[in-house]
């Protein structure tokens, strides 16, 4: 599908003036940095989008952040193994409970009592798994998991894979799009546990982006870099190419929503910051979230509060945010089973039907949706002011490079747009015909 | 298995139930209390204490950090400080010279606390990158004259909001966090020992914002928090708080033991400093400001300490000012923050030194400053 994405800033490419103007703004920064603020609900994406930035503009991952990594991966995949053994008791409850209904209404029918009720179904796990499995559950309720993993994770990685094979386990995996806080990735891990769980284990590339996070603590992480230039609007920078010294260095700052809980005092930290990066996966709309609070609530709209939270904070009365929406591959694929009216803030989305309706154009309209309803509630929260959006799919490299390359442009049409206060309503007017368009 | 909307139902009524048994329990707390300490020493005859202009002056200002300072704390033995700013530097004052003796360059900026061990050869700071950062002040700077971390604990997964080491030990500390627990540590080893919190139920329920150690007892400590109470802890048994101290109505931003060690102080975004029982868990004071005229936010409580006697209770409020309560009568007895030199923003922290003779306050200006006692004063 085509990247559905707002146009570039229609001055920038147009005025002499503008560019002119603009240069001595950035000159005058030189020497500062810029400051991105990367957030998003866990599952977002955002850590998958940091690391992509690092690969594509910063430098190595050094051998710590690599222990790191290999050591987040090993626990992770005690995380999904417990996510997993949860659900298998649930529908095993599930099961069992349906199969002596059934036996009970044959008993009615047949008139003889049935000697022996089944207590084993399709998600029942042999008696020495089961063992396994009750003490993984306990050690996970009772908070200690960083306690066992990963120091122990060579000593039980086999018994870890024959878990994993074992049917009744594939058989609850195979329901894997009713089983919330199951990551997509669970499978891309189990599948390989013996060699992860080695000592000798190296996280390759893929790995690393597939993994959780970016680092097992949920603290900050930062990377520094700058953008070259490419592409078509690199002619009109064609002086500024020449000129590595009046780059814009900028400071991607991944903050995880962990620790965006109780009133968002760490918040009041980032000072200067030039623009938050908002990640929302738009996959998340059938799925449900367990609140702080312990409230269960559709994700999508536990996101669109996060997004509300950080937007109100003021720290960021001024600041610049650009929204991706990511994980479009996935919106893509699951928009043509499940209704995009599951989420209940999208309620009102009903899509014109033309004949030969595709899965394609589908998806763009309920992207497009989707799109509409952040910038109309960014809009109403911040005084009128325009959400920019973007499309991602964070495994994609490219597309990664492009939201940062579109969020450079968002930003020095910001500068523009603050350095010469009458081009304003010009400017403006190519976005408030596209916020006068509404799907359906 | 239940739909998410039974989930929800079940949720809201069992939220109903705790909230109307919480309620009958602050009503019937309301109703064991007969009276408070301002109107108990007004019966003894008790008068104000008085400062004279000169009493209490600034005397040194140290100046060097190139962002808000976050956190102050000062040695045992010898007078020296320690401090922590938003430019990703911890230094280290010679409190009566006002020279720095280091400046330590921090992996990640924003930091929120740092302490001093008690022997003063190290110091601990943390913040938003969930660790806690050990630095050995003997250790040899590097070409760029940048000490290296010599411990780094990690194990929290929210920021690190406060620490401190336990007192006469050099190997423990304690640290608070955004993930709602409270961790004991050996830095020797790196190693958690307890987690005070967290899965438990009798853990706090939102971050954890400020800690205290008692003195006298080194065993227990108080731990504050964004749920608007105070949990009392002892380092022997992680698995249940040992009592809950409710009264506040704002996230706790600092908690501060009393000097008998039987009571512990707080500041909170509510906008006052509490006084409360240990023993009991009785609310025993509220220090209130008078709303401003301009009917303007209550400003929030950043940081408390108490003077060696406990008479005097020093706060620091988000809005510069500093006041001097005298905590037996509730009154306002000074404020620093209308003082000739004092700071011109938000007081983040601020600290007593060891021999009550000195008080340190840092601030969003960037500086700290000294506020020294000087000649003598009658208490009656």
């Amino acid at each position: 599908a085509t990247l559905f994405s707002l146009p570039i800033p229609r001055g920038l490419k147009e005025d002499t003036t503008l560019y002119s103007s603009r240069f001595v703004p950035e000159y005058l920064e030189q020497k500062k940095v810029q400051k991105l603020l990367l957030v998003g609900l866990e599952g977002s994406g955002s850590s998958t989008i940091f690391k992509q930035a690092k690969f594509l503009y910063g430098t190595e991952f050094s051998p710590e952040e690599i222990l790191n990594l290999k050591l987040m991966i090993q626990s992770n995949v005690y995380k999904y193994l417990s996510t997993l053994l949860e659900w298998r008791e649930c529908f095993e409850d599930e099961a069992l409970e349906e199969e002596k209904e059934l036996g009970m209404s044959n008993h009615k029918g047949d008139g003889e009592p049935k000697a022996v009720q089944s207590t084993s179904s399709l998600y029942s796990l042999n008696q020495r798994l089961m063992h396994f499995a009750n003490w993984l559950l306990e050690i996970v309720a009772l908070g200690n998991l960083d306690a066992f993993f990963p120091a122990a994770t060579r000593e039980y990685a086999p018994i870890v894979e024959e878990v994993w094979k074992d049917p009744a386990i594939q058989a609850t995996y195979k329901r894997k799009n009713e089983l919330h806080f199951l990551p997509d990735v669970a499978s891309y891990f189990l599948d390989r546990v013996v060699e992860i769980s080695s000592n000798e284990y190296e996280p390759t590339e893929t790995d690393i982006l597939y993994a959780e996070g970016v680092n097992q603590w949920n603290g900050l992480s930062t990377l520094e870099f700058s953008l070259d230039d490419r592409g078509p609007l690199s002619d009109s920078y064609a002086d500024k190419a020449g000129n590595p010294a009046i780059q814009t260095k900028y400071q991607l700052i991944r903050m995880n929503s962990k620790g965006l809980t109780g009133g968002f005092k760490c918040l009041g930290m980032l000072e200067d910051i030039r623009a938050i990066i908002f990640c929302i996966s738009l996959a998340d709309y059938d799925q449900t979230w367990v609140q702080s609070s312990g409230e269960p609530c559709n994700k999508m709209i536990a996101s669109r509060d996060l997004f509300e939270d950080v937007i109100r904070h003021p720290s960021f009365e001024d600041t610049p945010c650009v929204l991706l929406l990511n994980k479009y591959d996935a919106f893509e694929e699951k928009i043509s089973r499940v209704p995009l009216t599951v989420c209940e803030w999208f309620a009102d989305f009903s899509p014109v039907r033309p004949h030969h309706t595709s899965q394609t154009s589908l998806a763009s309209h309920a992207y497009y949706y989707v799109a509409v309803k952040f910038k109309d509630l960014y809009s109403s929260v911040a005084d009128g002011r325009k959400l920019f959006v973007f499309q991602t799919k964070a495994l994609e490299r490219r597309t990664v490079d492009d939201a940062f390359r579109y969020i450079r442009e968002v930003l020095r049409w910001d500068d523009v747009k603050n350095s010469d206060a009458g081009y304003c309503s010009a400017d403006e007017s190519s976005y408030s015909v596209d916020m006068t368009t509404s799907p359906s | 298995m239940a739909s998410v909307a039974e989930l929800k139902e079940k949720h809201a009524a069992a939220t109903a139930s705790v909230n109307s048994l919480r309620e009958r329990l602050r009503q019937r707390r309301q109703m064991l209390l007969d009276t408070d300490v301002e109107r108990y020493s007004r019966t003894q005859g008790r008068t104000p204490v008085s400062f004279n202009p000169t009493d209490l002056v600034c005397c040194r200002t140290l100046q060097g950090h190139s962002g808000k300072v976050y956190s102050l704390d000062w040695t045992p033995e010898k007078n020296w400080i320690v401090s922590a700013s938003q430019d990703g530097r911890l230094i280290v004052w010679n409190a009566l010279t006002s020279q720095k003796t280091h400046a330590i360059k921090l992996h990640c900026p924003w930091v929120m606390t740092c302490a001093f061990a008690p022997n003063g050869q190290s110091v601990a700071c943390g913040g938003l990158d969930s660790a806690c950062s050990i630095f050995n002040l003997n250790s040899q700077a590097d070409r760029d004259g940048n000490i290296p971390v010599s411990r780094i604990l990690t194990g929290h997964k929210g920021y690190v909001s406060s620490c401190q080491y336990v007192p006469d030990q050099e190997t423990r500390l304690i640290t608070s966090s955004g993930d709602q627990t409270c961790v004991l540590w050996d830095v020797t080893t790196g190693q958690r020992i307890s987690i005070f919190g967290g899965e438990f139920p009798s853990g706090h329920t939102a971050d954890v914002l400020s800690l205290s150690i008692n003195s006298s007892n080194s065993n227990m400590f108080v731990s504050g928090s964004c749920d608007a109470t105070v949990r009392l802890w002892d380092i022997r048994i992680a698995s249940r708080a040992v009592r809950t101290y409710h009264g506040h109505e704002g996230d706790i931003n600092s908690v501060k033991f009393f000097p008998d060690g039987q009571r512990f102080g707080t500041g909170s975004d509510d906008g006052t400093c509490r006084l409360f029982d240990v023993r009991t868990g009785h609310q025993l004071q509220v220090y209130s400001r008078e709303p401003d005229r301009n009917d303007n936010e209550l400003p929030t409580v950043t940081s408390i300490a108490f003077s060696i006697s406990g008479r005097l209770l020093f706060a620091g409020y988000s809005n510069g000012d500093c006041y001097v309560w005298d905590t037996l009568l509730a009154e306002v007895v000074l404020n620093l923050g209308n003082l000739q030199n004092s700071h011109e923003g938000r007081i983040s922290c601020l600290g007593l030194s060891s021999d009550g003779s000195a008080l340190c306050t840092g601030s969003w200006d960037k500086n700290l400053k000294i506020w020294a006692f000087s000649g003598h004063r009658k208490i009656v």
